[in-house]
């Protein structure tokens, strides 16, 4: 963005080029995610971003952000151990700190979120993820324990408050009601808002309809269709 | 029936406060550097790019002025309100948090949006205008797929719970029988109505 | 017959359940759980004469058919609405572990011992698991943070809590510029109102 007579009065901005700035304006992407700083610049925190959104929209679990978790969780300490050690004697200093505890607030938030939305969908399908490999590999070891152990607690809860008390033969909890089966699973087939990130080119979106996908095409589209593309990076769920 | 995922208004806003945003600090300050990454150093009046949840603490504390983005300007959202009437079955394009990041804008810096009244109203129209095109679009749902380029983020977690919805049952009721298309559209956008004002997000400028 | 009725009255507690939670209905889960044990060998008994009909008249054979029928699907019936029933109840438990943290004493007497169990042990669980991250604070309020220090008014009286960089005496009325993660679970509990 064009740099304009930095000489102002405090409290005033110059009313800029109208039209610069239009021209500006008109490619949207330019002004939502513009990279554009020399400075150092960490994905890590837009790609766990992602991964939250991601997960929150999608309905089944997706595969675990380990090394993102791993990494970001260990940044987060590290900056807060060197605020330990900033001694905030001035109020420069205090301002700074101020600042920089935002970020980690921000951070540990995305963390928090990112793990209880995950445990949220882990303890609606826990029979289901546990008995699935494809499901168990996409949790992280200690989801995977909260899973059998959820599992055990809720089902140990079931059979003593009633099922035990069942005639034996309707004590299983894993029988079929007509069509349904007892055991909840994950529709897959449930829509989901898509946005894409790169062109895709022709896209089979079932097995008789293709549709071309461009960089920001946003879909309104059955979850199963673009799951391999998610799992690709190639769309993210808004 | 589990309950569609959305996002509630604060989710958004958190997530539009990741976008840059050019602030023209009033104090010098050293390089920060964030575990996102460095911003700086600040030395006024050169203006710098920063993420909105850093120019809005900066703003707060009055360290500095935020200048709005330039489709945050009357003229520019004229423009985008005229396209919007001549194009009755498309959006214009927007920044896709441009609502998000307005709002935030307008609630921390207001003094530093000229007219801000006037963009207030001509947002509300906006999103007025665009409002009720995307009520339209429910028509068109089908149980393939449904485009809606350029909606915003909030606009779409605004018609999720409706579209969503609509778009699971013409795919059941499709997989059920042949003639059930026609079911389908004569039956929803009734509901579609009804339940639009359960989820109406209160954003009013 | 009218066996499937108290399995209704349970999913009406279960759909109550969603806004509060009345006291666990023993009487009633009693009575589903008696009905259905009942079916069920009424069920077996006729499954036992199946045999016996190879010869039978044919009008008869349909009309005991039709019996069995009935009372298996009853049966599921019943085994569904207990199952909601207690499922719905645990869930609105969770709930209140995550927006509460703890079980307010005058609901402690609405549940039933198993359910007293699980809660106690739905705390142990997530503890462990919050164990392996302890610096993200996975309890911590889900409300995206905006300002760093909030302003709140003291709506019930705290006397002294543990902040960050020492202690805070909280009287009623009185109001505190504070550190949000200090008071966040104070705010949850309507202790204090969040004022700006």
């Amino acid at each position: 963005m064009a740099d304009h007579d930095a000489s102002l009065p405090s409290g005033m901005v110059a009313e800029p080029d109208i039209d610069a700035l239009l021209q500006d304006a008109i490619d949207p992407a330019l002004l939502d995610h513009s990279d554009t700083d020399e400075n150092f610049s960490n994905e890590d925190v837009q790609r766990l971003t992602t991964a939250w959104t991601n997960e929150k929209q999608a309905p089944d679990l997706l595969p675990f952000a380990d090394q993102l978790v791993g990494d970001l969780t260990e940044m987060v300490q590290n900056q807060a151990q060197m605020l330990d050690a900033i001694q905030e004697d001035n109020t420069a200093q205090a301002f700074t700190v101020m600042l920089y505890q935002s970020e980690i607030e921000r951070i540990k938030y995305l963390l928090r979120s990112y793990l209880r939305t995950r445990l949220l969908k882990i303890e609606k399908h826990a029979m289901y993820y546990t008995s699935t490999e494809d499901y168990i590999s996409r949790m992280s070891v200690n989801e995977r324990n909260y899973a059998q152990r959820y599992r055990s607690l809720h089902e140990g809860h079931l059979r003593k408050s009633c099922l035990n008390k069942l005639p034996q033969a309707v004590q299983a909890l894993d029988e079929m009601h007509g069509d349904i089966p007892m055991v909840p699973e994950p529709n897959l087939q449930s829509a989901v808002i898509c946005r894409v990130v790169r062109d895709i080119g022709d896209f089979a979106v079932t097995e008789s309809e293709t549709v071309e996908m461009k960089k920001d095409n946003i879909f309104l589209v059955g979850y199963q269709a673009i799951r391999p593309l998610l799992a690709e990076g190639h769309v993210e769920l808004l | 029936m589990t309950a569609l995922p959305t996002f509630t208004l604060p989710e958004l806003e958190f997530l539009a406060e990741d976008s840059l945003v050019t602030l023209i600090p009033t104090h010098r300050m050293d390089v920060l550097h964030f575990i996102s990454g460095s911003y700086g150093p600040f030395q006024p009046p050169s203006r710098i790019e920063v993420p909105l949840w850093l120019a809005r603490l900066l703003k707060k504390k009055r360290r500095g002025h935020i200048q709005p983005p330039a489709w945050l300007r009357c003229a520019y959202l004229e423009r985008k309100y005229e396209e919007e009437q001549r194009q009755p079955d498309r959006f214009s394009a927007l920044p896709s948090r441009y609502m998000e990041i307005a709002n935030v804008l307008l609630e921390c810096a207001e003094d530093d949006i000229p007219q801000s009244h006037t963009v207030k109203r001509m947002l509300q129209d906006l999103r007025e205008i665009r409002q009720s095109k995307a009520r339209a679009g429910l028509g068109a749902i089908n149980p393939i797929y449904l485009q809606m380029d350029n909606l915003g983020v909030v606009e779409l977690n605004e018609v999720r719970p409706v579209f969503c919805q609509a778009f699971n049952q013409t795919r059941r009721l499709e997989a059920g029988s042949n003639d059930a298309e026609a079911t389908a559209t004569g039956s929803t956008p009734g509901m579609y109505d009804e339940s639009l004002k359960h989820n109406q997000v209160d954003y009013g400028y | 017959m009218n066996s499937g009725t108290h399995g209704i009255k349970l999913i009406a507690e279960a759909k109550r359940t969603a806004r509060h939670l009345p006291a666990y209905n023993e009487a009633l889960v009693q009575h589903v759980l008696r009905e259905t044990t009942h079916q069920f060998s009424r069920l077996e008994e006729l499954l036992r004469t199946v045999d016996e009909l190879s010869g039978a008249d044919p009008d008869y054979t349909r009309r005991i058919a039709a019996q069995m029928a009935l009372l298996h699907a009853n049966v599921k019936w019943n085994k569904r609405c207990l199952l909601a029933y207690h499922q719905q109840r645990v869930a609105f438990l969770k709930q209140l572990f995550w927006t509460l943290g703890c079980l307010p004493d005058e609901l402690r007497e609405h549940l039933s011992p198993q359910e007293l169990d699980y809660f106690s042990h739905y705390i142990l669980l997530i503890n462990q698991y919050k164990g392996n991250y302890v610096d993200i604070g996975l309890t911590a309020s889900l409300i995206p943070p905006k300002d760093l220090y909030i302003e709140v008014r003291v709506v019930q009286e705290c006397g002294e809590i543990q902040v960050e960089n020492g202690t805070l005496m909280l009287a009623k009325n009185s109001q505190h510029l504070v550190k949000r993660s200090d008071v966040e679970h104070l705010i949850h509990r309507g202790l204090l109102e969040h004022i700006r």
